[in-house]
């Protein structure tokens, strides 16, 4: 009587769901893994070489922002920390985001929320000769 | 009709065809259809572009969109009554736990389908969707970044988003949904009229699709509410615990008692209450930066209510537009238009970021809806020369030019009419009222300003007043303005035949200044050479030295400045910053002026600066005047800080400036080894020497008349009654000098600008002042300049040069002694009696309002001394003899060596 229980409790419509249920783990996880190793692909180091023909003040580029003044040029990605929203404007000596209005001063702090944390800084190196400017972008 | 599960609101069998539950079916359904119709001519490489161009071209394509568009709204509010229906009496408990969980998931995933299809647009509300998404998945504790990218790919491509959003969100709705309701199809009746009701809508209704011109960027309508949230959390990962919050009820719902749950379905209604609230704020109530906006500029339409016109599709071979990446319907008419400057040209910019309107409809009137005529004006840069793409920090800081705001303007005007106890401040001609003194403004000066909207086309002439960027930027070519002239008289009134737009580019000639600065100073005037005079043009005597205006008044030709007769313009000194503003607000043109004489006429070579090292905008400037050529890279630092870019050094190595517009090197000459001898004129400015004349008028009367036809230029209205002014004299003559008080003194040049009276009684009745009378000079710089400077004598012996006014300025010895006698040859002012164009008594201390600024002055009586002794010398020594020239070394000990023979004045040594 027991065993006959047992059986009713978990049925062949059950057990159907608990296997599909345990496949779909695996399945989730290589989706995740797949991600994991195209995202690490597609984000593997990289640099932006301009030449040194820099404007001083705010210049636009894609995926980040220059900034340039007497003593050095500095770049940061034009991502705003709140919320990742593309920053394209410049108001004053601010950086202003579209999205929900975060300021951030020419050296990337953020001056007015939402954001509070400062925008990230690429590296940026100028070839002594040259004058080209590399900037490492991740 | 629909009905819900409910017992208790039960609507008549005739018109209930399904439950709330069953339109979500056939909506889904004809969302499936009408996306796997939309996958056709969508191109996922390049969605923007594929979209606008189907738009303009391809009926059936925007019949599917907008049927995609609708039937997933539609699912979705179907679905979350349908999920309250079901709470509302408390089915949940019914439903196998294993099958609420599914449906609880299938609820995001319904979410993430409606929001991925927002992203797929690619337009700039769908890019910025996708970097928030990305960045609060990505901001999920240990898988985040893997599931933002599996969920939402990258950037640079949205493939793997459009996957999703195809297949995979696809089919687990549709499985989640026959394993919840054992039907696909749901009833074809449903289907039917659904059907029907979506076509209508998307015949009449287009879905959204961002024009890029609007600052103003928010998701799609069900997201608003998070949106606000996300703007007050300054870490908006914390987003997910709100949601965790609120789905975990719903989670557990069937295994919660019957009071658990409940309370359980309170908590939701009063959330989706709160967040109900919140996408109101957001829909209507935030703007630009989501800032609070009540003016409804922020109401975001989650559909744009164009209804499809039969036969205005075409399959045309349009350009694309590179700034924006899309088609622009506008082009469909206006393709053959030439006369643009290249970075303003079609292919570069398209239409719409200047023009507005709508450029994805093929339909006239729809494109032409809300169109700018006249882009540029200072009302409407934001969305047109402003906008984030173009110049949005030229029209931010124009805001602050002494052109927009005309402060000195009204704070002297105040000060003049004891509104302002000093003729200062920070004031702006848009927020002046209608006291005597800013009435007076807005019958008489309130339309020269760079805001006083330009509201027809046509080139900037003699009579055109503000226009903001047109001001300075608009040229016409011979076509464009003879096109326009036909338009203007019928020829041509379908502008689809246009073939040539006016320019804008930085061909700024002394005629775009021209308009408003022919006025008060009148430094347009002078500096081509012209006098104003009272004459009337139907009076004047045939004579090649008058010039009539467009607007009737009569000139009289003087001597034109000598920057004029080298072929230069304004803008060969006066640069961007200058003219637009710097960002800062100035009480004074003299301040916020920052090139000087000595910028280009010094001694020493000043500093200088590599072309690199300038700012964007000159740069700018510079390459858009081919000027960043190699013989260009360095420009001197002028003596006011400024940079003076268009200089260069000439093939014998001597500094020239070159002309902005024409191209022409002016050589930049060293000042005279006079005007810099000894520290005797140390303080003297060049204008001070240089300025040949300056238009001059005395004797000005102004009361309201309340009878004549006014006009208010600020509100752009006629209207009865009007401030008017009775001139008394206008005069050309060599300028009075006073002291200018800043860092150091200067002496600089004068004019008689208030000798005025001014009645307010016939303003305002019981008024404690009603007449008021003022004598101030204003500093001028009056843009008459000459090679030689004035004589020592037109100084020092003229009664008009120290403040006395005109007359006989004679040196009276008796034995002795000596003194100076003054004969005014205007009559005494009853109001002060003091000769009508005299600036202070003679021979005595100032004393009280003396000038339009609070930094300047006349000459105090110590220093009318000062200069009349040197007068006194001049009475017999030759101002070129070698002893005056040594006065100009060291005064005094010429004095001790003065001979038994000269007599001076002995209350002045």
């Amino acid at each position: 009587m027991k065993n006959l229980q047992h059986k009713q409790k978990y049925s062949r419509r059950d057990f159907i769901s608990y296997l599909v249920s345990l496949l779909a783990i695996p399945v989730i996880l290589w989706w995740l893994i797949t991600g994991r190793r195209e995202r690490t692909l597609s984000s593997g180091a990289k640099s932006i070489s301009l030449s040194g023909d820099i404007p001083m003040g705010v210049s636009f580029h894609e995926g980040f922002v220059l900034i340039r003044d007497r003593e050095s040029i500095r770049a940061y990605e034009s991502k705003c920390t709140h919320l990742g929203c593309a920053i394209k404007k410049v108001e004053g000596n601010e950086l202003v985001c579209q999205c929900h209005g975060s300021r951030f001063d020419l050296t990337g702090n953020a001056v007015k929320g939402p954001a509070i944390n400062p925008l990230k800084e690429f590296l940026v190196y100028q070839d002594a000769v040259s004058g080209e400017i590399t900037i490492q972008i991740k | 009709m629909i009905n819900g599960n409910s017992n208790n609101v039960r609507l008549p069998k005739s018109i209930v065809f399904d439950t709330f539950g069953g339109i979500a079916v056939s909506a889904l359904l004809l969302c499936v259809i009408s996306g796997v119709i939309l996958a056709i001519p969508y191109d996922v490489s390049d969605p923007y572009l594929s979209i606008s161009a189907f738009i303009l071209s391809n009926p059936g394509a925007v019949i599917a969109r907008n049927m995609h568009y609708w039937s997933a709204q539609i699912f979705l509010v179907f679905t979350l009554i349908h999920i309250w229906d079901h709470f509302r009496i408390g089915t949940e408990k019914g439903i196998h736990t294993g099958i609420w969980f599914r449906l609880g998931i299938a609820i995001f995933v319904i979410f993430y389908a409606m929001l991925s299809g927002f992203i797929l647009k690619g337009d700039t509300d769908s890019r910025q969707a996708l970097r928030i998404f990305s960045s609060l998945v990505e901001a999920i504790p240990l898988a985040g970044s893997q599931l933002s990218y599996v969920l939402l790919g990258s950037e640079e491509s949205y493939l793997l988003l459009y996957v999703n959003h195809i297949a995979i969100a696809t089919i687990f709705i549709i499985a989640i949904l026959f394993e919840h309701a054992r039907i696909i199809w749901g009833k074809t009746i449903t289907f039917v009229v659904l059907g029907l009701i979506l076509l209508v809508l998307s015949i009449f209704f287009q879905a959204p699709l961002h024009d890029g011109q609007s600052a103003i960027v928010k998701g799609p309508w069900y997201f608003l509410g998070f949106q606000e949230m996300l703007h007050w959390m300054h870490r908006p990962a914390w987003i997910w615990v709100v949601v965790l919050v609120v789905a975990l009820p719903v989670f557990i719902m069937p295994y919660l008692a019957k009071n658990s749950a409940r309370i359980a379905k309170y908590f939701l209604f009063v959330a989706l209450v709160f967040y109900a609230v919140l996408t109101i704020i957001g829909y209507f109530f935030r703007g630009e930066e989501w800032k609070w906006s009540w003016t409804g500029e922020g109401i975001y339409m989650p559909f744009d209510p164009l209804p499809l016109i039969p036969g205005t599709y075409q399959d045309p071979q349009l350009t694309e537009v590179a700034g924006y990446g899309r088609f622009e319907s506008c082009m469909l008419c206006h393709q053959e238009m030439k006369g643009f400057s290249p970075a303003h040209a079609p292919e570069a910019i398209g239409c719409v970021s200047c023009h507005l309107g709508n450029p994805f409809t093929p339909d006239k009137d729809q494109a032409h809806a809300n169109m700018l005529l006249v882009p540029g004006n200072l009302d409407n840069a934001a969305q047109s020369c402003g906008t984030a793409q173009c110049h949005p920090e030229i029209t931010d800081r124009i805001n602050t030019t002494l052109m927009t705001t005309m402060s000195g303007i009204i704070s002297v005007n105040r000060f003049v009419f004891n509104e302002l106890p000093l003729p200062n401040g920070y004031f702006n001609i848009h927020d002046i009222g209608h006291s005597p003194a800013d009435q007076h403004l807005r019958n008489m000066c309130a339309r020269c300003h760079l805001g006083n909207p330009k509201t027809e086309p046509g080139p900037v002439t003699q009579e055109s007043r503000g226009g903001g960027c047109n001001a300075c930027h608009l040229n016409y070519s011979a076509v464009a303005q003879s096109e326009l002239g036909n338009f203007f008289g019928t020829l041509m009134p379908d502008s689809s035949l246009w073939l040539a737009h006016p320019t804008l580019n930085l061909n700024i000639s002394n005629d775009h200044c021209f308009g408003c600065h022919s006025r008060s100073g009148r430094i347009s005037t002078s500096f081509e050479g012209w006098h104003e005079t009272l004459l009337h043009r139907d009076e004047i005597p045939v004579a090649d030295t008058l010039r009539v205006l467009d607007d009737g008044r009569v000139f009289r030709y003087i001597t034109e400045d000598v920057h004029h007769k080298a072929g230069m313009q304004c803008i060969d000194c006066h640069d961007s910053y200058e003219l637009m503003g710097d960002g800062t607000y100035y009480m004074h043109e003299e301040d916020q002026v920052m090139i000087s004489c000595e910028d280009c006429h010094f001694n020493e070579m000043p500093a200088f600066m590599n072309l690199a090292d300038l700012d964007a905008e000159t740069r700018k400037i510079l390459q858009l005047k081919d000027m960043d050529a190699e013989e260009s890279v360095f420009s001197p630092m002028g003596n006011s800080g400024r940079v003076i870019w268009n200089s260069k050094f000439d093939r014998q190595g001597d500094p020239v400036l070159i002309g902005k517009v024409s191209g022409r090197e002016h050589p930049l000459n060293a000042p005279a080894s006079i005007c810099s001898r000894g520290k005797a004129h140390s303080d003297l400015s060049c204008q001070a020497c240089h300025t040949s004349w300056v238009p001059q008028c005395i004797g000005c009367h102004n009361e309201y008349d309340p009878k004549v036809a006014g006009y208010d230029m600020l509100k752009q209205k006629e209207e009865a009654g009007s401030w008017v002014e009775y001139v008394g004299l206008y005069l050309a003559d060599l300028p009075t000098l006073g002291v200018v008080e800043g860092e150091g003194r200067q002496v600089h040049t004068f004019v008689p600008g208030m000798i005025l009276t001014i009645d307010k009684s016939t303003y305002m009745e019981d008024i404690d002042d009603p007449l008021v009378f003022h004598r101030l000079y204003a500093p001028l710089s009056a843009h008459t300049t000459v090679r030689e400077g004035r004589s020592c004598r037109s100084c020092h012996n003229d009664p008009l040069a120290i403040g006395y006014g005109r007359g006989e300025l004679e040196y009276v010895t008796e034995g002795e002694n000596a003194k100076w006698v003054f004969t005014p040859k205007y009559a005494n002012n009853p109001n002060d009696m003091l000769p009508e164009d005299a600036w202070i008594p003679f021979l005595k201390q100032p004393d009280g309002n003396y000038s339009t600024r609070s930094n300047t002055r006349p000459f105090s009586l110590e220093e009318q001394k000062h200069i009349l002794l040197v007068g006194a010398c001049l009475e017999c020594h030759d101002e070129d003899s070698e002893l005056m020239l040594s006065t100009m070394d060291d005064f005094d000990a010429v004095l001790e060596r003065k001979s038994a023979k000269c007599i001076l004045p002995k209350d002045a040594i």
